[in-house]
């Protein structure tokens, strides 16, 4: 196996030890990459057959992304896009928090709440842009708006879950070990224990909040990456769409791995000692 | 125009399986089912845009002059906003395309084998209309907020276009706002909008909810007078995929002949318009009828030559821009009514 760790990591996948396919795996790079590069050579032949706007390849999309970073406008688009999701996202998860705690602790929240949570987890993010638009106007907290009310449902139910799913025995342990008044127990057991899900949920918002960004910024948007892809799209600029769609998975990867992995790492490998 | 190239062929009739079934799911397209068609009749896939000049379209529709001609329509694909129309028409869903002038241009740019057969109008009457006290010139619009119905659309390269004439360029010195039609009247009943670059008949709809609103530039007037011509830009044109064209060449030159005749039977018929526009595409005959006295459709007379002229000005202007990458040759068209 990779060193790397991914949820994808461990030996519950592999049947048997030693097998052929094991041996494959421990081929440095090859065993983690192999399919990626087999699969990009293959794009690459494919793609000479057919015309770039059906079928660009991968080394052309790779000049665009080369040409399109060393451009402004697309720096700019980015830099717009991220601050959205930022603004969105960070809005909509300190709300979460805020209600899936209360909704944990108080019936009268939970009965309040609880319903239009569940109300607006299934309505898709999409839903929102044309009444956010007329709501907040044709500007910046539209977009956010849209990101806020798509990431707001995923985050509370998971914060809430986390909250209420703590075993009751820890619990008990916590206040024989001498943890007097709620908030020590809530502290020391209750937001350790819930941790995991509220992280788990943080993350899930997070992509989310990306998916949604680009279909709100499809109306009335006049920066960002949606609209980048849009105008592209408009133009037959096949290559420069896949461009967009590499840049959101760039910045997911570096979000999973430079923010989230470390920060639940830390967090939890701390917390779990305590 | 390229020929195809080789193995396109292949291409072509997988990317229309695939995305014929995709389309249909995906839309609301008005199938129109056969059962038992002769062989020699051709099922054609027609996307249209939606304007004054599809009554031609319609009309031929109603009056079965393509099926006379051995041509049934077997999807009518209306309304879609530009960019699915080209999308659609790249993916080889659709054989024929009523459609404006720059997605013509993003055709030919990306090297999609196509042939513009004629157009509908030539004095496309796009209008840029001031919604906000003060705007009252093109220099007014530096920083406003400017609703177009797409990037690439017929009305916004059309007003660009326009506006560049006066030294203003709306990518850069506005804020561009893509939305759809529907969008734009809500929003500029809300007030959240400074201009609109809208065409017939919605330009009668915005002055009629907005008694303030101002006509800031007039496209056809601006186009006259920068290139000194009698007509303004072509609005929408035929377009036949060469693969089409290649195996359907009589019904193409059929299908032309059958427009030309629903032209000359429009041309200078309000009352018709008004009756085909408001059974196709479901608009207010008032607003129809009002709007057709404010700005009565020019109709085109096959492919001539002013209209071709200026077409290729439009691309040209296109490339400049940054929305197609290469110059768009006169091969794009095909007299066809003429071979």
């Amino acid at each position: 196996m990779a060193s790397d760790s991914t949820a994808f990591d461990g030996a519950a996948f592999s049947t048997r030890r030693d097998s052929w396919q094991d041996r494959i795996a421990d081929i440095p790079f090859f065993g983690k990459y192999g399919f990626l590069v087999l699969l990009l050579l293959g794009w690459e032949l494919l793609a000479r057959r057919y015309q770039a706007y059906v079928l660009p390849a991968p080394s052309v999309i790779a000049i665009a992304f080369v040409k399109d970073l060393g451009s402004r406008e697309v720096l700019y688009d980015i830099f717009i896009s991220l601050r959205r999701v930022i603004f969105g996202w960070g809005a909509a998860s300190v709300v979460s928090i805020l209600l899936g705690f209360l909704m944990s602790n108080s019936r009268l929240f939970r009965e309040q709440f609880a319903y239009l949570i569940r109300m607006l987890q299934p309505v898709p993010g999409i839903a929102w842009i044309g009444i956010t638009i007329i709501w907040f106007g044709l500007g910046e907290l539209s977009i956010i708006g849209v990101i806020f009310l798509t990431v707001l449902p995923i985050v509370t139910v998971a914060t809430y879950e986390g909250l209420i799913g703590v075993d009751r025995e820890y619990l008990q342990a916590a206040r024989t070990l001498g943890a007097t008044s709620n908030w020590s127990v809530f502290t020391s057991v209750t937001l350790r224990a819930a941790l995991p899900y509220l992280l788990n949920g943080l993350n899930i918002g997070f992509g989310q909040a990306w998916r949604v960004l680009a279909a709100a910024e499809l109306i009335g948007a006049t920066a960002g990456l949606g609209y980048f892809m849009q105008v592209n799209q408009t133009a037959l600029r096949t290559e420069q769409v896949f461009v967009v769609i590499v840049i959101f998975t760039l910045l997911m990867l570096f979000f999973e791995r430079a923010v989230y992995q470390p920060v639940q790492r830390k967090v939890l490998g701390r917390w779990s000692r305590a | 125009m390229e020929d195809e190239p080789r193995g396109t062929c292949s291409r072509s009739a997988l990317l229309r399986a695939g995305s014929a079934i995709g389309f249909s799911f995906a839309s609301g397209s008005l199938v129109i089912g056969r059962a038992g068609a002769a062989e020699a009749v051709w099922e054609a896939n027609v996307v249209a845009a939606e304007s004054f000049y599809h009554s031609a379209l319609y009309y031929a529709i109603d009056n079965k002059l393509f099926d006379n001609a051995g041509i049934h329509i077997a999807r009518l694909q209306q309304g879609l906003p530009g960019k699915d129309v080209i999308q659609g028409f790249a993916s080889g869903s659709f054989d024929i395309a009523v459609t404006g002038v720059p997605p013509q241009g993003v055709f030919y740019g990306r090297g999609i084998p196509i042939k513009v057969l004629m157009y509908l109008g030539h004095s496309e009457a796009t209008q840029v209309i001031a919604l906000k006290p003060g705007i009252t010139k093109p220099a007014d619009l530096r920083g406003k907020v400017l609703a177009v119905s797409g990037i690439g659309s017929m009305s916004e390269v059309y007003s660009r276009i326009a506006l560049s004439f006066q030294g203003l360029d709306s990518a850069k010195d506005t804020q561009l706002k893509p939305m759809n039609q529907q969008q734009m009247l809500q929003l500029a009943s809300l007030g959240q909008l400074d201009a609109i670059a809208v065409w017939p008949p919605y330009t009668t709809i915005v002055r009629r909810d907005n008694p303030g609103a101002k006509v800031v530039v007039n496209v056809v007037d601006a186009w006259r007078g920068h290139y000194h011509t009698k007509r303004g830009a072509p609005s929408h044109g035929v377009v036949v995929s060469q693969s089409a064209l290649a195996a359907h060449r009589p019904q193409c030159k059929a299908f032309a002949e059958a427009m030309l005749t629903a032209l000359r039977a429009v041309h200078n018929n309000p009352v018709l318009i008004s009756q085909l526009i408001a059974k196709y595409e479901k608009v207010d005959p008032s607003i129809i009828d009002a709007s057709l006295k404010a700005s009565p459709p020019l109709f085109s007379n096959g492919l001539e030559r002013e209209d071709q002229d200026n077409a290729v000005r439009v691309w040209d202007q296109m490339q400049r821009m940054g929305y197609i990458d290469k110059p768009v040759g006169r091969d794009i068209f095909l007299d066809i009514l003429k071979t």
